[in-house]
């Protein structure tokens, strides 16, 4: 007669569960571990981020209070800035009437009619001159003082002698 | 067969885990607009760079001295006039012409023809600029360049625009600098102006204020101010 004998088998199932429990075991800690770590870092930097930020807005507000208590003087430098380069730009762009006339008047010739035009930058002279190699002289003195400057005409009569007109523009 | 419960018994740990962390992940959840904070790097980011902003602004106007600065904003005032105080421009045409010996044959607005007629036009008035158109006599070469340099050093700045000499007589368009005031509400960052007014109040150290300029020279316009 043959006999089977159970008591293997039972003991192999209790084997087989025994190692499916553990098994079982160090996944779920090892989940739990990195779970928690994940979490407890992650609520860490939540908390250093919230603080810092509330801080930040603390300070926000307290410097906008300040500079809302000082809008007199931003107001005043504000205008300061204004003005100053309003002042700045008008002189830089003011073509300086005075000096050219300062020149003319010690010039190889003297104008005896001038006329400018400073919306179009331009100007235009009329000189008397016993010889014409004067006026090209006078037209040559010119030449380090403006960027165009042009012999517009020369004639000569019995009554006026060499009248020439010249045009110049483009302040150096 | 009596079913085994004591052999399965050690399924209590991972669901008990298991239900630790649905629970924990849910609770996170309904709390998530608050922690999708840490990761907002760019409102952060935002709200240091208005704090450096403001404390750049704040030290600039810590050096503000309002009697001190005032001053200068009145010469630069009185330089730029802030409304077209016409009359001073007579004032500095008239006693640059005495100074220089020429004769001062008349004046009027240049642009605007006839003066009774700008002020009748509030429009024409207020669209005009500073400008005169001014005839003189007895004038040489060298008594027109003492009028012009006279001008070119007197408060208001004025420009001279236009001119047509003659020998004996010339005209002139003379133009005066006026700024008016204006509203505020610049979004700009505070510029940093010392340099700009030391460099403004070099240039205008030879400069003459005209008597009566300081009368000129008013102040209106809101004060709104964005702090940034």
């Amino acid at each position: 007669m043959t006999t089977i004998n159970l008591a293997i088998k039972r003991h192999e199932d209790v084997q087989k569960l025994d190692r499916v429990r553990r098994i079982a075991y160090s996944v779920t800690t090892t989940a739990l571990v990195v779970y928690i770590v994940v979490t407890a870092g992650f609520l860490g930097w939540w908390w250093y981020t919230s603080f810092q930020r509330g801080r930040a807005n603390e300070e926000l507000e307290g410097l906008l209070n300040q500079v809302t208590a000082m809008s007199q003087q931003e107001a005043v430098a504000r205008r300061l800035a204004s003005k100053a380069a309003s002042v700045t730009s008008y002189l830089d762009s003011r073509w300086e009437m005075g000096s050219e006339a300062q020149f003319y008047s010690t010039a190889v010739l003297m104008p005896v009619a001038w006329d400018y035009d400073g919306a179009e930058g331009v100007a235009s002279l009329t000189v008397n001159a016993g010889q014409a190699a004067q006026i090209d002289e006078f037209v040559n003195s010119l030449a380090p003082r403006y960027t165009r400057v042009r012999l517009m005409s020369i004639n000569w009569t019995p009554e006026t002698g060499w009248v020439g007109t010249v045009a110049v523009g483009g302040k150096k | 067969m009596r079913f085994p419960v004591r052999n399965w018994l050690w399924v209590t740990y991972p669901a008990a885990v298991a239900v630790f962390v649905v629970v924990s992940l849910s609770f996170m959840g309904s709390a998530r607009s608050s922690l999708s904070q840490v990761t907002s790097f760019g409102e952060a980011a935002e709200t240091e760079s208005k704090i450096a902003v403001l404390r750049e602004k704040l030290s600039l106007l810590s050096t503000v001295n309002v009697s001190q600065e005032s001053e200068d904003l009145e010469l630069f005032s009185k330089a730029v006039l802030p409304n077209k105080a016409i009359w001073l421009i007579v004032s500095e045409i008239k006693t640059a012409a005495t100074e220089a010996g020429v004769t001062l044959v008349g004046y009027k607005a240049a642009g605007v023809g006839d003066v009774k007629e700008a002020s009748e036009s509030a429009e024409l008035v207020e669209n005009s600029g500073m400008a005169l158109e001014v005839s003189l006599s007895g004038v040489t070469m060298e008594s027109l360049a003492s009028v012009l340099s006279s001008l070119e050093r007197y408060l208001p700045l004025v420009s001279i625009t236009k001119l047509n000499y003659q020998e004996g007589s010339a005209v002139l368009e003379v133009e005066g600098a006026w700024e008016p005031w204006v509203k505020l509400e610049g979004e700009t960052p505070l510029p940093d102006f010392r340099t700009g007014v030391g460099e403004a109040k070099r240039r205008l150290e030879d400069f003459t204020s005209f008597a009566g300029s300081a009368e000129a020279v008013g102040e209106s316009g809101d004060t709104t101010l964005n702090p940034f």
